[in-house]
C-alpha cells in the first residue's frame, strides 16, 4: 500500500505543471549561477600571469630566469616595446611591470616584492654577467660561474588549486540539501494538511493505516525530491566542468556521495516531523506557524553550513555535524573540505539514523491520534503527549 | 451480515453529541436513518467508519467488533465531501480502488464503469475542482462504489443532487439492496424517504426514538387523515367527526380524524357534499410521526 500511496505523490506532485517549471526554474538559475561566479574568479585556478613591458632586450640567461618561476605559480610574459610607451603601458595596467632603456624598473603604483625579487635577480645577472665581461672575463665563462651557484626553489606544498572546488561542492551540497528538504519537506506538511482539509482522509482510512499514509507520503515526495536534487547537481556539476576545466579532488566525490546519503536521511528525518506538525492543524492558513519550530534547527544548521568554510573543525561544527538535526548540511561541508575523521562520520550517521527512526515512529503514533482531529490547533505539548505515548 | 451499532455515547466537551444511540442493518436492507439536524446522524455514521473516538457503546460487524478489516468492505460517502481535488476524476476513483485492495486492470475498469454510472464519462479526464458540486458529488459516489462494497453508509446523499442525479443515486442503492448489500442513509428530510425505504431508524438528541417498517411506525399513530379531492369547486364542508386543515390547493379538503373513526362513513358525507374526484385515507407522514414521538 505505501507504494501505491507513494505513486500517487508522485503522479499528482510530480506532473504537476508547477512542479516540472519549477525543476527547470532551480536548474537553470543554478547553472546561470554556476557559471556566472567561474568566470568571474576563474582566472584563480591557474599560475598568476604577469606581463613585463621592456625596452632593453633581455638575455636568453635572463629568460631563463624568468621562466623558472612558473614553478613557484608565476608566468611571466615578456613583451619587447619602445622606450617611449614604456610608462604609458604601465600606467595603464596593459603591462603589471616595466623594464626602462636604463635597466631600471618601473612600477605603477607600488612595488610588488614577489615579482620584483625574480625580475630583480634575473636583470642583476645580466648585469653581472655583462660587468664581468668588461673586466675580460668571457660571456660564457660568468655565465657559468654564475650558474653553479643558482639556487634550486623547492616548494613543499604545491599551490592548492583544489581548494577552492572543494569550498565550492561543500557549499554547493549544503545549499541543495537545505532547499531540497525545505521545499519537498513543505510539501509533504501541506499534503497532510490538504487530506485533513478536504476530508479525503476520512475516505482513505477506511483502507490505509496512517503509518502507511506517512510512509508512502514521505517516500513518493523523496523519490521527487533526490530528483530534483540529482538533476540540480549534474546541472551544477555540468556547468562547472564547461566553463572551468577543473580537476575533481578525491575528497569532493566522497562529499557528495556522503552528501546524497545524508539528503536521503535527512529528508527522511525532516520530511516525518513536518508531516506530525501537519497533522496538527486542519487549515491551509495554519500551516506556516507549525512548520517553522521543525524548520528553524535545520536554517541554523544551513547557515552555519555554508559559513563554515574556513571554520570546518572549530568545535561549533563539529558538535552540529554530529546533531541529526544539523548534521544533513553540515557534515558534507565538512567532508568536503577535509581532514573528517571516520569515527565522526560514524557518530553522525548513527545519530541520523537513530534521529530518523525516533522522529518516524513518534509522527507515526501522533498521526494516528491527530489525523482525524479537526477544528483548533493542537498543541506541541499535547502533541508529544499523543506522539511519545 | 449485519451491522449492529449499540448503546453508542460521545461528548464534545458539554456538548453530548451522542447519548445511546442504536442502529442496525441487515444485508438486503435499505434503512433510512433520520432525524432533525444535530441529532446525532453523522456522528453515529463517522463513528462506523472509526472517525469518532467513541466514549461507550460498541458497533460490530456479523457479531465481531468492527474494524479497519471491515472498514475496507464499507462504501462511504460523508456528509462533508472528501476528494483530492487536483487529481483528474478517474485517477482518483482508480486510486481508491487501488487502496481497497484491486489489482491496478480490476480498478481501472470498475472505476470507468462507476463514472459511467453516474454520467461523468466526457469529464473522465477533467480534474476535479474543475467540476460542479453536483458532479463532484457523483465522483463522490463513484469512488465509494468503486470497490464493491458489503455495506453503504450514505450521509445526506441526496443533498444537493438534481433530480437525474437523485435517480441515479436511488438505482443504485436498489440495485445494491438487491444484491444483497446492507445500505444505510441518513436524511433529515423525513417526508423525502418515506416512500423510498421500507425500514427507518428515528434519531433524536443523540439517542434512537424509534426503529421499525415506515408503515407500522405510520400505523402507530392515532390519528388518520381524510384527504378529498373535489370534481369541481371545493364546497364548503366539514366533518363533525374530526377537524379540518388548512391546505394550499383549493380543490382539496383535508380532515384528520382519529384512528378508529370509519372512513367509508366520512366518505359517504363527503360525497353528498359535492362531486369527490378522489379520496384518500391515510396516516400522517413520517415527519408528524416524528414530531409525536419526540414531543410523548
Amino acid at each position: 500500500m505505501i507504494r501505491q500511496v507513494a505513486m500517487r505523490e508522485i503522479k499528482a506532485r510530480g506532473a504537476s505543471k508547477s512542479f516540472i517549471i519549477s525543476t527547470l526554474v532551480i536548474v537553470l538559475m543554478g547553472v546561470a549561477a554556476t557559471i556566472a561566479i567561474a568566470i568571474i574568479t576563474g582566472g584563480d585556478n591557474g599560475p598568476r600571469e604577469v606581463t613585463v613591458a621592456t625596452a632593453t632586450e633581455f638575455s636568453p640567461d635572463t629568460l631563463a630566469i624568468l621562466e623558472s618561476a612558473e614553478a613557484l605559480g608565476v608566468a611571466f610574459e615578456v613583451r619587447s616595446v619602445d622606450a617611449a610607451e614604456l610608462g604609458a603601458l604601465v600606467t595603464d595596467g596593459e603591462a603589471d611591470v616595466g623594464v626602462a632603456s636604463d635597466g631600471a624598473v618601473v612600477w605603477r603604483e607600488f612595488v610588488d616584492s614577489e615579482i620584483a625579487a625574480f625580475l630583480v635577480a634575473a636583470l642583476r645577472q645580466d648585469a653581472v654577467i655583462n660587468a664581468l665581461g668588461s673586466r675580460g672575463i668571457d660571456r660564457v665563462g660568468a655565465a657559468e660561474i654564475l650558474a653553479s651557484g643558482a639556487i634550486e626553489n623547492r616548494l613543499l606544498e604545491p599551490p592548492d588549486d583544489a581548494e577552492n572546488v572543494r569550498r565550492a561542492v561543500g557549499a554547493l551540497t549544503a545549499i541543495v540539501t537545505f532547499i531540497v528538504i525545505q521545499t519537498f519537506g513543505s510539501f509533504v506538511a501541506m499534503g497532510v494538511i490538504e487530506e485533513k482539509a478536504s476530508r479525503v482522509i476520512e475516505i482513505l482510512l477506511a483502507h490505509l493505516q496512517p503509518r502507511e499514509l506517512l510512509a508512502g507520503k514521505v517516500l513518493g515526495l523523496g523519490v521527487l525530491a533526490m530528483t530534483q536534487a540529482a538533476l540540480l547537481m549534474a546541472g551544477l556539476a555540468g556547468a562547472l566542468f564547461a566553463v572551468n576545466d577543473i580537476e575533481i579532488p578525491s575528497e569532493v566525490w566522497s562529499a557528495i556521495v556522503v552528501g546524497a546519503i545524508w539528503m536521503v536521511l535527512g529528508f527522511a528525518f525532516y520530511a516525518a516531523a513536518l508531516a506530525a506538525a501537519g497533522s496538527l492543524v486542519s487549515r491551509t492558513e495554519d500551516a506556516q506557524q507549525v512548520m517553522l519550530p521543525v524548520m528553524l534547527p535545520m536554517l541554523i544548521g544551513y547557515l552555519v553550513g555554508v559559513t563554515s568554510a574556513d571554520a570546518s573543525n572549530s568545535t561549533i561544527v563539529r558538535v552540529l555535524s554530529y546533531l541529526p538535526v544539523t548534521s544533513p548540511t553540515v557534515l558534507p561541508m565538512r567532508m568536503a573540505q577535509g581532514g573528517v575523521a571516520p569515527w565522526e562520520i560514524a557518530i553522525s550517521v548513527a545519530g541520523l539514523l537513530l534521529g530518523t527512526w525516533a522522529v518516524i515512529r513518534f509522527a507515526a503514533k501522533l498521526y494516528e491520534f491527530t489525523l482525524l482531529r479537526s477544528g483548533a490547533r493542537i498543541g506541541w505539548r499535547e502533541a508529544f503527549r499523543l506522539g511519545s505515548n | 451480515m449485519t451491522l449492529r451499532v449499540s448503546g453508542i455515547s460521545k461528548a464534545y466537551g458539554a456538548v453530548q453529541a451522542l447519548n445511546g444511540c442504536d442502529l442496525e442493518v441487515e444485508r438486503g436492507q435499505l434503512v433510512g436513518f433520520l432525524g432533525p439536524n444535530g441529532a446525532g446522524k453523522t456522528t453515529t455514521m463517522r463513528a462506523i467508519m472509526g472517525l469518532v473516538e467513541l466514549d461507550s457503546g460498541t458497533i460490530s460487524w456479523d457479531g465481531k467488533p468492527m474494524d479497519r478489516s471491515h472498514r475496507g468492505r464499507v462504501g462511504y460517502l460523508p456528509q462533508e465531501r472528501g476528494l483530492y481535488v487536483r487529481m483528474s476524476v478517474f485517477d482518483h476513483v482508480e486510486y481508491i480502488g487501488i487502496i481497497a485492495g484491486l489489482d491496478r486492470a480490476t480498478a481501472a475498469s470498475r472505476a470507468d464503469e462507476w463514472i459511467e454510472r453516474v454520467g461523468l464519462t466526457d469529464r473522465r479526464d477533467d480534474k476535479i475542482q474543475e467540476l460542479s458540486v453536483g458532479n463532484q458529488q457523483r465522483v463522490q459516489l463513484a469512488v465509494a462504489m468503486v470497490h464493491d462494497p458489503d455495506l453503504l453508509i450514505l450521509d445526506e446523499p441526496f443533498a444537493g443532487l438534481d433530480p437525474v442525479a437523485v435517480a441515479t443515486l436511488t438505482g443504485v442503492m436498489d440495485e445494491q439492496v438487491a444484491l444483497g448489500k446492507a445500505v444505510v442513509f441518513s436524511s433529515h428530510q423525513l417526508d423525502l424517504v418515506q416512500d423510498m425505504c421500507e425500514h427507518v431508524t428515528v434519531v433524536a438528541e443523540g439517542s434512537t426514538v424509534v426503529s421499525g417498517r415506515v408503515h407500522d411506525l405510520r400505523s402507530s399513530s392515532p390519528r388518520r387523515r381524510l384527504i378529498v379531492t373535489w370534481a369541481g369547486p371545493a364546497p364548503s364542508w366539514t366533518s363533525p367527526l374530526g377537524e379540518t386543515l388548512a391546505s394550499a390547493d383549493q380543490a382539496k379538503t383535508i380532515v384528520e380524524v382519529e384512528s378508529s373513526a370509519d372512513p367509508a362513513s366520512l366518505i359517504a358525507d363527503a360525497a353528498a357534499a359535492g362531486a369527490i374526484a378522489s379520496v384518500t385515507f391515510e396516516p400522517p407522514g413520517l415527519d408528524e410521526v416524528f414530531l409525536e414521538l419526540v414531543s410523548r
